[in-house]
């Protein structure tokens, strides 16, 4: 996973790893030692990667065992098995992961690994998961984007507005609620005025369902830095092929990702605000790439140039 | 199960996951609309960004075992051992 890391940002990512010894793993400090006893030697990635993917082969092994599994990996990565060896007997590298111990300690660190991402943390119940990590990623760099909190009124809800999304299909040409959602209505024309919705994705789409985006990630977990209450208007209903909601991950928290529906979806009502319909471009919007993004080998989906809009 | 269209959240990955995979639909439970849908400067608040920043977290120093090169737009610090 780390190699694919790597492999994906290159030049824009630097690694760093801190030993972090949790004390019910009892051949850890031996391990840890041991990585910087090659370090000493020039060869710190080298046992790194060797410890990772021969895991298998020592972790089961009594602890006595282990320092000479680890003078075999040494020799096989060409090292001064010799010194290698009395460094391990003497501890002589044993200062570093004791200090990064404390200081994860002193963090309260919730287990292992634990990544930071430009400081800040991994949530750690989102799991080992690749998808996960590079959303997570892509959030952090999301962040000097965002805003500092929700627009000031910008429309009149008593106007008329409509949105064109441009995309690499055509032209998909909104009619705006701002009366029945004012909130939503208005954050979306900010959104669109300030560029946010340019040059993305629709990173979801599901045939006869909805084509999804309003995330510059790409990866379904941005927002803006704000949150807007749901607009629930009576008489308002995704019964049809192009209405337009806020996607929102529960009660109250939409924001900048809206969806389509691509067929009738009454079953969303009350769930989701509605801020428009498609009047044009029905075709272009039944045309849009599908794609699931929990998907890796997914397409890279069709693009909305930007979003023009128009007071009536 | 039912579909959902979602955003998601710290937590919610596996469950939004089984939420979009699912191709059968049942009946939502709505909730009473608002009795307006006036503008409410309240309507809309920050939300913080995600991942927690961490007071006693080091900075990267020559110390460090690192790849990739000091001024990359991303440091990705791990905490692990290797058992």
């Amino acid at each position: 996973m780390l190699v694919r890391l790597l492999d994906a940002y290159g030049d824009d990512i630097q690694f760093v790893f801190r030993h972090y010894l949790l004390p019910y793993h009892t051949r850890a400090p031996i391990t840890a030692e041991a990585a910087e006893a090659a370090g000493a030697q020039g060869a710190f990635w080298e046992m790194h990667d060797v410890l990772y993917e021969r895991y298998s082969e020592w972790v089961g092994e009594a602890l006595e065992d282990m320092p000479g599994i680890l003078a075999g990996y040494a020799e096989e990565l060409g090292l001064d098995v010799e010194q290698f060896t009395r460094d391990l007997e003497e501890h002589t590298y044993a200062d570093r992961p004791a200090a990064q111990l404390a200081d994860a300690t002193a963090m309260e660190l919730p287990g292992t690994p634990t990544f930071f991402v430009n400081g800040r943390m991994y949530p750690f119940d989102w799991g080992l998961s690749e998808l996960g990590i590079n959303a997570f990623i892509e959030l952090v760099l999301l962040e000097d984007s965002l805003f500092d909190g929700p627009p000031s009124q910008l429309i009149d809800p008593a106007q008329q507005y409509t949105a064109t999304i441009q995309t690499n299909r055509g032209d998909i040409v909104i009619e705006l609620f701002a009366s029945e959602a004012p909130l939503n209505v208005n954050s979306f024309i900010f959104l669109a005025q300030q560029g946010w919705y340019d040059d993305i994705t629709f990173h979801r789409v599901v045939p006869d369902f909805v084509a999804q985006s309003g995330d510059p990630t790409g990866t379904g977990f941005a927002n803006p830095g704000y949150q807007c209450d749901d607009e629930i208007a009576p008489g308002l209903s995704f019964d049809e092929t192009g209405i337009v909601g806020i996607a929102n991950a529960g009660a109250d928290t939409g924001s900048c990702q809206f969806f389509i529906t691509l067929a009738p979806q009454p079953d969303l009502d009350g769930r989701y605000t509605v801020i428009g319909r498609v009047i044009e471009g029905l075709e272009v919007l039944q045309s849009l790439t599908e794609r699931d993004p929990f998907d890796p080998l997914a397409p890279a989906g069709d693009t909305v140039t930007t979003i023009v809009i128009e007071e009536q | 199960m039912r579909k959902t269209v979602s955003t998601l959240i710290l937590g919610t990955l596996a469950v939004v996951v089984t939420g979009c995979s699912g191709e059968t639909v049942s009946p939502s439970p709505t909730a009473p609309p608002p009795a307006t849908a006036a503008w409410t400067p309240d309507g809309c608040r920050a939300v913080e960004p995600i991942g927690a920043e961490l007071e006693g977290l080091p900075p990267v120093t020559a110390e460090d075992w690192v790849i990739g090169p000091a001024d990359a737009s991303i440091t990705f610090i791990e905490y692990a051992d290797f058992e």
